[in-house]
């Protein structure tokens, strides 16, 4: 039987991330208020111990929590990759209809040079053609 | 009618070239998208940090004065790192996104149509046409070109924009929960406050003159944590515009050559631009 309420994991884990921090800060500041009698060094050293396993434990549900919320989005990230996909391959196409034009701007420059019998100008055309096609 | 025949190619030149100068090129996106992913990549050393941070709040639970090694690896903060590399990999995505916009948004279609202009006239001059038929086609071959590949441009603008619109408010809001609430409200607050008590243990029973030493080191490593602080939550704002503009710019999309879309932009290029160097401060 499906829960009456779905439970969001990013907000749960954090809720217990939040928990445990708060444990640790608690027994903290128990540990190092003032006491009368003070509280025996061993005692004090056990305190310290559990503070610190227990903020432990707030960081792997900081973790978790974290990674409820990215796995939250993840549908959204592959529909974006596909789109990035698409526009790159338009920025391509574009630059492929420039690159052309390009290519027999400087072929019929070359022509025309050739045409003319001006060795000087065949140079030049066929230099620019040959970066063209390299570009 | 000579006289009428002779500037015909002249009208019809003059009335593409009207028609060409109401269009405006989408550089106002191209702009937004620009700033849009130099923000995301800001964002990368503040994700990097909450490893860090994890890893500041275990060593400092050695007392001071055990001049101890500090530790360089721990099973949860590792845990968290390898978390923070996906919020880091969601970035990069967005970031990537935007710079594919930016390319198509900045791609110069008016080059295109004059590398087509020129074509035609070198066309012209090897077949012999007269230079007015050739200054006529090459104008309206400029003409054709830029419109068309502008077209193409428009076009696939309007669908890239319109296709991720939710999709790109759902990562940005993930990006924001991330950064405010594990980094900043539990990280940085829970490496503050046991940095706190580290120095609350040290100070007890020592004298007023090692209090105030520690009061001086305390403050010090204070204002760095506000500085992480503060760099965090303009991340936070910058994302928050980022969301916001890129909603307006795609509710746009199928009208990018209104005049009224730079300005719609304007404000978030400039808020973006702006904070961009205040996440960049404390990381």
């Amino acid at each position: 039987m499906a829960p009456a309420f779905p439970i969001d994991q990013t907000v749960e884990a954090g809720n217990l991330a939040d928990l445990f921090n708060s444990l640790s800060q608690a027994l903290d500041d128990f540990r190092l208020a003032d006491h009368v009698p003070p509280i025996p060094t061993d005692q004090l050293g056990r305190l310290k111990d559990e503070a610190q396993a227990l903020e432990d434990r707030a960081h792997y549900f900081t973790a978790q929590a974290i990674g409820a919320t990215l796995q939250s989005i993840q549908s959204d990230l592959a529909n974006i990759k596909t789109v990035t996909a698409q526009a790159k391959a338009q920025v391509g196409v574009l630059n492929d209809v420039s690159k052309v034009i390009s290519i027999a701007t400087s072929a019929l420059s070359l022509g025309t040079a050739i045409a003319a019998g001006n060795p000087a100008s065949v140079v030049s055309a066929a230099t620019a053609l040959a970066q063209t096609l390299t570009a | 009618m000579n006289l009428i025949r002779a500037q015909i190619p002249a009208l019809v030149v003059t009335c593409l070239a009207l028609a060409l100068v109401s269009c405006t090129t989408p550089d106002a996106v191209s702009k937004f998208c620009g700033s849009a992913a130099t923000t995301l990549t800001s964002a990368i050393p503040i994700f990097d940090d909450m490893q860090a941070s994890c890893l500041r709040e275990v060593n400092s639970r050695e007392e001071f004065g055990t001049f101890k090694l500090p530790s360089q690896s721990d099973t949860n903060c590792t845990a968290i790192g390898t978390e923070a590399d996906g919020a880091k990999a969601a970035a990069q995505l967005l970031s990537d996104y935007f710079s594919a916009i930016n390319s198509l948004a900045s791609f110069g279609t008016a080059k295109a149509g004059t590398d087509a202009q020129n074509l035609v006239t070198k066309t012209g001059t090897a077949v012999g046409a007269s230079s007015a038929a050739q200054t006529a086609l090459g104008s309206i071959t400029q003409f054709l070109v830029s419109a068309a590949t502008s077209g193409y441009q428009q076009r696939q603008l309007e669908k890239d924009l319109t296709k991720v619109s939710g999709n790109i408010s759902a990562v940005v809001s993930a990006l924001v929960t991330i950064v405010h609430d594990d980094y900043i409200g539990r990280q940085l607050a829970s490496e503050e406050q046991k940095l706190a008590d580290r120095y609350r243990e040290f100070a007890k029973d020592k004298s007023p003159e090692v209090k105030l030493l520690l009061d001086d080191k305390w403050q010090a490593d204070e204002q760095t944590l506000q500085a992480k602080r503060a760099s965090a939550q303009s991340l936070i704002t910058a994302l928050q515009a980022l969301s916001k503009g890129f909603a307006d710019l795609a509710a746009n999309a199928h009208q990018l050559k209104a005049k009224g879309v730079p300005g719609l932009l304007g404000p978030y290029v400039t808020q973006l631009q702006a904070l961009i160097p205040q996440i960049q401060k404390a990381v």
